[in-house]
């Protein structure tokens, strides 16, 4: 089951609340995407791709991207991305 | 001829005097140059130290810990060491009181800002925060007790995991004509559908997790069936001749 996820890099901080989420899948496959307060599902494009936008709590998130097949197939990716607005 | 011959003793040495004036002066750089030299090579520095160092995030589960250094197993199960100095700043879980390096224990989940050294690979913390994360899985429904509002799932990693379900627990269903989330219940699930499921693991039993959503997708179901507890398996015992007993492999 093929699954990339372009954004949002692994380990990164972002200074501002709201980030995308965006890859490719394939076309007739189901992207469910969880984080700590929130669950979306979403159908990528004829090309398999697919974009999003995901809202972090401060500090560290753990998100999780799985893209499911017509047969039940999975592929999931897991990332961390942090919220902060401090300067350090 | 003869002021040709007047030219090259003119230019000849005026030459030589212009190339010696011209080494002298790449040789002992005036202080403006040298001062720009300074300036390049501490941009130089800067630059690289830049490249060197960058901001991260992650979060692991503490391993062991000192009084400036905590190695956590971050979520990959990669080790990763985290250095503490005056600076951090902890944050606890629950707002009750103040929280820092002395109240971090062995198998706390922490979420760790700081500034990672590529060289080093180590992150010097700006930020540890004690986090409470649910656990995010997904499978197909294997068993379902309805009795007892359990139900067990399968990982693609051949995990197994007893999902407990309270009137706490939201339980969705994907709609396929809507594509949207709808709200469903635990009577609607069936063995073999594709299941998300967030919660936390019970504290005496890591493969129980106690449900706070459950997401379920109908249209998604195993081609194969997996074990049903209403049709149990036959499962004749092999005598090897030595007195070991070996119970053979069944598939399905």
């Amino acid at each position: 089951m093929f699954l990339a996820l372009d954004e949002p890099k692994d380990e990164n901080i972002y200074d501002t609340r709201v980030v995308k989420v965006s890859g490719k899948t394939e076309a007739d496959a189901i992207i469910v995407i969880l984080t700590e307060n929130n669950e979306e599902v979403l159908n990528p494009t004829k090309n398999g791709d697919f974009s999003t936008t995901i809202t972090l709590d401060t500090g560290a998130n753990s998100i999780q991207v799985t893209a499911v097949a017509k047969n039940g197939d999975t592929n999931t990716i897991e990332r961390t991305v942090s919220y902060s607005s401090e300067n350090f | 001829m003869k002021v040709i011959i007047l030219l090259f003793f003119i230019i000849y040495p005026l030459s030589f005097i212009l190339a010696l004036n011209a080494h002298a002066a790449t040789s002992t750089p005036s202080p403006v140059e040298a001062q720009i030299g300074e300036l390049k090579d501490r941009i130089a520095s800067r630059v690289a130290q830049l490249k060197l160092v960058e901001k991260r995030g992650i979060i692991g589960i503490v391993n062991d810990l000192s009084d400036t250094q905590i190695t956590l197993t971050d979520v990959k199960g990669n080790t990763r060491f985290v250095d503490v100095d005056e600076l951090t700043k902890f944050n606890g879980s629950s707002n009750s009181g103040s929280f820092g390096i002395s109240d971090v224990k062995k198998g706390d989940t922490l979420g760790v800002l700081g500034l990672y050294n590529k060289q080093s690979r180590r992150i010097l913390a700006r930020s540890i925060s004690e986090l409470s994360l649910s656990k995010m899985i997904n499978g197909d429904i294997v068993t379902i007790d309805p009795d007892n509002f359990v139900f067990n799932i399968a990982t693609v990693k051949n995990e197994q995991f007893e999902i407990s379900v309270d009137t706490k627990t939201k339980t969705l269903s994907y709609d396929k004509e809507s594509q949207e989330l709808v709200r469903s219940g635990f009577s609607k699930l069936k063995v073999n559908e594709k299941v998300f499921v967030k919660g936390n693991i019970n504290k005496e039993d890591k493969k129980k997790i106690d449900a706070d959503k459950v997401i379920v997708f109908p249209d998604i179901v195993k081609p194969t069936p997996v074990t049903q507890l209403s049709s149990p398996i036959p499962s004749p015992v092999t005598s090897t001749g030595s007195g070991k007993k070996l119970t053979p492999i069944i598939k399905y």
